[in-house]
């Protein structure tokens, strides 16, 4: 007899399993955050990662951190503005891995200082737009021949913000809301051909969380927890990467078109 | 216009109203039954041939050329409007280049195209409400409406470009409501049905696309009849609390709301 339940628990346990065994997935803005919690999660489940940073040093620490712990993983300088080198991740994954089932595009500009709409500085605009309307437009692009192939998943990673709009953030609240958009209509334009396509919005604890919470401590201790009713910030990889599992296995084989919200319940309008 | 009070017909008819639309289709419906209710219209123009000045005037419906690739000749335009009508009380947004209301296959969407066609609209409606928002403060407030199609809430084949628009612009609306609420304008979208943007024959397949019903007013809506009675309102002070909303305006068709 075990001395207690968690060591019961523990002789008992059924293996997790391995949701995306064997499939490849590319990753953008992997180097950190949200994108590395994805990747740490895929590569646990079983796939092959191809880790997309636009600083590769960035990328290398996490593909290190998969191949340590016995999992695959590439890591490739990739910035997502730049066609050519969305390709060559599309074509390094093909290469190493001999193919492609799902493209994740999470990479996104940082959001900057919260601002009115009269007041977001040009150069913020335009980093939103291309790295999360031009940079989905690359992505879906390069993407789309390898995922026809495999049948593969397209996920984009978007925000409440693109629901319901931001009062602090308004140039982020309409990008994302342009990638849903792109999303929605890709999920029905590619659906016959059997590629899937959907949206995570996710609320986490990321590096740019952090700095935004250390300038703006009262936002999100309070406003932001306030209405989290699970009373806390979601962590990349143990919250928000097995959405993102989920959705790149087959048991999400009948889900396209929609926006998967991790936020701990925040956002519920729909 | 029907169950008006007499001091808001009056204050209609007075009314300042900045209307991007083309020369025909929707917006330039809207535009023409807001100017026959008695309003003062400027008509922002992207069709034009990028001049900046005002045309004659037709029955209350001025029409500016105007110029949407860059933040500057954007303000130039809304300056121009603004000036031709002597201040502004209300923005609609009802424009769509032709090419997005014309179907395609997005994997033969040229990168070129992409920029002009899907990003262009949303960097000019951007730079527009930016330009707006003093012209509109100095009015003491006022309204704007985004006329966008239901695809950006549905998704649809073959209309990829034109559903990340209409998406993007009702989003931004929303942010705009939310940053602009205290400064007494209200922003706010019309949702309206995908067929009266596009060809009838495409339209008829974006409409078996997004409901297994047909409209509950058995019918898809007219510009002049149905969508602008509906910004007239948004202008009225009947609706000052009403801000950041999305109004489903397509007879019944889509409820997903």
């Amino acid at each position: 007899m075990s001395a207690s339940p968690a060591a019961d628990a523990a002789t008992t346990a059924v293996p997790a399993p391995r949701l995306v065994e064997g499939k490849t997935i590319i990753v953008t803005g992997a180097g950190g955050g949200v994108g590395a919690g994805i990747a740490l999660s895929c590569a646990a489940h079983g796939a092959n990662v191809v880790i997309a940073a636009r600083r590769k040093e960035t990328g290398d620490e996490v593909a290190a951190e998969i191949t340590r712990r016995g999992q695959y993983a590439l890591s490739v300088r990739c910035d997502v503005t730049v066609a050519a080198d969305v390709q060559a991740a599309v074509d390094a994954a093909v290469e190493r891995f001999g193919g492609l089932d799902c493209l994740i595009h999470n990479a996104v500009a940082p959001v900057g200082e919260p601002h009115k709409v009269e007041d977001v500085p040009d150069a913020t605009w335009e980093a939103m737009m291309s790295t999360a309307v031009r940079a989905s437009y690359y992505c879906a692009q390069a993407a789309f021949a390898q995922l026809r192939e495999r049948a593969g998943t397209f996920i984009i990673l978007t925000s409440a913000a693109g629901v319901e709009g931001s009062p602090y953030i308004p140039a982020y609240g309409v990008v994302k809301a342009a990638q849903r958009g792109l999303a929605k209509s890709l999920a029905r334009e590619w659906g016959p051909l059997g590629i899937r396509v959907n949206c995570i919005a996710p609320v986490a604890m990321t590096p740019a969380m952090a700095v935004s919470a250390q300038n703006s401590p009262v936002f999100l201790e309070g406003r932001l927890m306030d209405r989290t009713p699970l009373r806390r910030i979601g962590e990349p990889e143990p919250d928000i990467g097995p959405v993102a599992v989920f959705l790149a296995s087959d048991l999400a084989r009948y889900v396209a078109g929609q926006t998967i919200v991790v936020d701990g319940g925040g956002f519920t309008a729909f | 216009m029907w169950g008006v009070p007499l001091d808001e017909k009056r204050r209609l008819a007075t009314s300042r109203r900045i209307v991007m639309a083309g020369s025909s289709g929707p917006g330039a419906g809207v535009a023409a039954a807001l100017a026959a209710d008695g309003a003062r219209v400027a008509v922002l123009d992207p069709g034009g041939d990028g001049r900046i000045g005002a045309g004659p005037e037709s029955g209350g419906l001025h029409r500016v050329a105007a110029d949407f690739t860059s933040a500057a000749a954007v303000a130039s335009g809304v300056r121009a409007a603004v000036e031709v009508l002597g201040g502004i009380d209300q923005f609609v947004y009802a424009w769509y280049p032709e090419a997005l209301t014309e179907p395609s296959t997005f994997t033969e969407v040229s990168e070129a195209e992409w920029a002009r066609v899907c990003e262009g609209p949303l960097d000019a409606a951007w730079w527009l409400v930016r330009a707006l928002i003093g012209p509109l403060r100095s009015s003491g407030g006022g309204s704007m409406v985004f006329v966008v199609p239901t695809v950006g809430l549905t998704g649809s084949s073959g209309f990829v470009m034109l559903s990340v628009v209409a998406e993007g612009l009702r989003v931004l609306a929303k942010g705009c409501g939310r940053c602009w609420g205290e400064d007494g304008v209200t922003v706010n979208t019309l949702a309206t049905s995908p067929s009266l943007w596009v060809a009838p024959d495409h339209g008829a397949r974006l409409l078996r696309e997004i409901s297994l019903s047909v409209p509950a007013m058995g019918r898809v809506g007219d510009p002049g009849d149905d969508l602008a009675p509906m910004i007239e309102l948004l202008g009225t002070s009947e609706a000052h609390f009403l801000t950041s909303g999305t109004l489903v305006t397509d007879g019944g068709l889509w409820m997903g709301l």
